[in-house]
């Protein structure tokens, strides 16, 4: 991954400047990013963000973050799986019996104004646990503070999501077809669910980059979880995802309809990319 | 007083007559470079023959291996060394690890089939035949599950290689045994001196320098191989079967059989992949307990399958041919059965003749024909 650097503000100006002179309709969507463009109507991936590292800041803390898992409210272990005892939003009873998914790039905001980016990935597995837990790595201190919240990229950024890149993700076999816009996986859910002949159906909820005829498109989206809070001491800051809200909002899912076959459906795809911003919430913050 | 004074005298004089009578001193060690055989009394200056350290060994990775993966999972405590490797070698050849000297590892792991048995199953020495194929031994060293058998029951490379020795199916010996044969033989403790730097042997020394070769089983220049670095096209049919191998609404075999970069064309991980409605074989699920690991088994390598007919943990099919008829239009329903079939209610993917021909020619790619003939895998007596 790149790594962590502090962006100053003459090349900011720069890059503004450069943005501006460019087509209007492109341009970084990230009201957070220093170089957010209120007319850019589509994402182009150069948004950047003013970031400190916190190295060699003594006086700053650890942190690490926590995964935890619901559905609608009741957690989701991995001993949770191969029940059909989950009833999704349009009323199905489904099963989960596989979740890995991919989460990178975290974003710790400050009262002050300044991001922390973090730069990294999370490869979230529910057969290995300790996966659940992220550490941010060790040499990095992060300032002692107000914070206005937490952020993190759903799979790659276009920057990041390069076939082949990374080994433990080829080896865990996540890569995401060629022909499909190449990169990697962003999620693998899968599960059984009663159908409408009542019969037990397999489905593979697989999520990454949208294809439609050939032309590609980033399909990551920025999560940004806005709560105060103050960091004192080292800490542990749990985030939650509520499994249910991939079949719900704003498109409440027809397994039936939508079970397989989901990768090469752009319209699938991106109604994944719609129901996935209100996947996550930010838990407790243990320090 | 007196009297003890006489006896103290005499007891001197006995000693210092010993002394004096010079008894030949030397070396009495007959395994000793300087052996004297007229020495009676060894005076520790035996001299023996210093067996070098064993020098390390570093797998080299094919292109494509090295490319994508990570690096070797190698235990700390077995690191590779040529000796070793040479040792594990010989005895992956060696019939005395069963006990009536007739079977060895390579009975049922042949060379020829990409180290696997071209029997549906392999018989041991009492003309038992076991339940399960064998399974093909390659690229191992990049297995990070490091669980092994279709079940995946042993841990390790080195636990796998515990069990044929005394399974009653297979080689029907005793550890024991098959040590005291190795320890008696005039070659392995000299061996195992320079692998391990201990002329004693036990199981543990054998396990470890039979896992050590079989780490050196790499396979990973096959002419898709020679493909991904650029060295060769393929054919239009090999490519449109490589798109039906990748394709979710076409084959969708990538999910569990690795892509270009997963060249070790496995998950290497635990799937039910619908062949039967029921099992008479729990698989996985027989190790771990758990009802949702019934009927599942350890995923294949795709690599050498031109060499390692009959497929499937009971080898039930003959041809490549009937695996791609299985996925197609052969799928039975179970509870555990494996989310990534697709259509399992019409049998599967329903490849038309023309994919599956074109699949079978990408699969045909994945052929190392180097690995079959590599003469640092065959028998080295």
């Amino acid at each position: 991954m790149k790594n962590t650097k502090i962006i100053i503000a003459g090349i900011i100006g720069l890059s503004l400047a450069f943005g501006t002179t460019s087509c209007k309709k492109k341009g970084c969507t990230d009201a957070d990013a220093t170089n957010y463009d209120a007319n850019a109507k589509k994402d182009d991936g150069t948004c950047e963000f003013d970031t400190i590292t916190g190295h060699g800041d003594h006086n700053g803390v650890h942190v690490m973050m926590k995964m935890e898992h619901n559905y609608g409210g009741s957690s989701v272990m991995p001993a949770d799986f191969d029940d059909l005892k989950y009833l999704n939003d349009k009323g199905t009873t489904h099963s989960i019996t596989k979740l890995q998914y991919l989460i990178s790039d975290f974003v710790l905001y400050k009262a002050d104004g300044d991001s922390i980016v973090v730069e990294g990935y999370n490869f979230v597995d529910f057969d290995n646990t300790n996966s659940f837990a992220y550490s941010f790595p060790t040499e990095m201190h992060v300032p002692i503070g107000g914070y206005t919240g937490v952020g993190f990229t759903w799979g790659f950024d276009e920057a990041d999501n390069t076939s082949g890149t990374y080994a433990d993700l080829n080896v865990a076999s996540w890569s995401w077809p060629a022909m499909i816009g190449g990169g990697y996986h962003f999620m693998k859910l899968e599960g059984k669910f009663i159908d409408s002949n009542t019969d037990t159906t397999a489905f593979a909820f697989h999520n990454g980059t949208a294809s439609n005829n050939g032309n590609h498109e980033a399909n990551h989206f920025y999560v940004k979880l806005n709560q105060s809070f103050t960091l004192s001491n080292d800490a542990s800051i749990n985030l939650n995802m509520d499994l249910s809200e991939w079949f719900k909002n704003p498109n409440q899912w027809d397994l039936d309809a939508l079970h397989d076959m989901l990768m090469p459906n752009y319209t699938v795809q991106k109604m994944m990319n719609a129901n996935g911003r209100s996947v996550f919430s930010l838990g407790s913050i243990v320090q | 007083m007196n009297y003890n004074l006489i006896l103290v005298s005499l007891l001197l004089s006995i000693s210092l007559f010993n002394s004096s009578c010079r008894k030949p001193k030397g070396c009495t060690d007959v395994t000793a470079l300087n052996y004297d055989v007229n020495a009676e009394k060894d005076d520790g200056t035996c001299e023996y023959e210093v067996i070098p350290a064993p020098t390390p060994y570093t797998l080299e990775a094919p292109y494509t291996i090295s490319q994508y993966l990570p690096a070797p999972s190698i235990p700390n405590d077995n690191p590779l060394t040529n000796e070793g490797i040479a040792l594990g070698r010989k005895l992956f050849y060696e019939e005395k690890l069963s006990a009536n000297n007739t079977i060895s590892c390579a009975s049922c792991h042949k060379q020829e089939n990409a180290f696997t048995d071209d029997a549906t199953f392999s018989v041991g020495i009492d003309g038992i035949a076991g339940n399960r194929n064998s399974m093909p031994l390659m690229n191992m060293a990049w297995d990070y599950g490091y669980q092994f058998f279709w079940d995946g029951r042993s841990i390790g490379l080195e636990g796998q290689a515990f069990e044929p020795v005394t399974n009653p199916i297979e080689m029907h010996n005793t550890w024991g045994s098959a040590v005291s044969e190795l320890q008696a033989d005039d070659k392995y403790p000299e061996l195992f001196e320079r692998a391990f730097g201990t002329n004693v042997i036990d199981s543990n020394l054998v396990v470890k320098a039979l896992a050590q070769f079989e780490r050196t089983l790499i396979s990973g220049n096959s002419k898709f191989d020679k493909y991904l670095k650029g060295h060769l096209t393929l054919n239009p049919s090999e490519l449109s079967g490589y798109n039906i191998f990748m394709d979710e609404s076409g084959g969708d075999c990538f999910h569990c059989h690795g892509d270009p970069y997963n060249p070790l064309w496995t998950d290497n991980l635990y799937h039910n992949n619908g062949l039967d409605a029921s099992f008479s074989d729990l698989g996985r699920g027989a190790v771990t307990g758990n009802p949702s690991d019934n009927g599942k088994f350890k995923t294949p390598s795709l690599r050498n399958l031109l060499y390692t007919a009959p497929y499937m943990h009971d080898g039930r099919f003959q041809t490549i041919d009937e695996v791609i008829n299985h996925y197609s239009i052969g799928l039975q329903y179970s509870s555990t059965i494996d989310p990534l079939m697709k259509n399992v209610s019409t049998g599967g993917v329903q490849l038309n003749p023309q994919d599956r021909a074109d699949l079978k020619a990408f699969l045909l790619t994945l052929t190392d024909e180097e690995f079959v003939t590599d003469s640092r895998f065959s028998d080295p007596d």
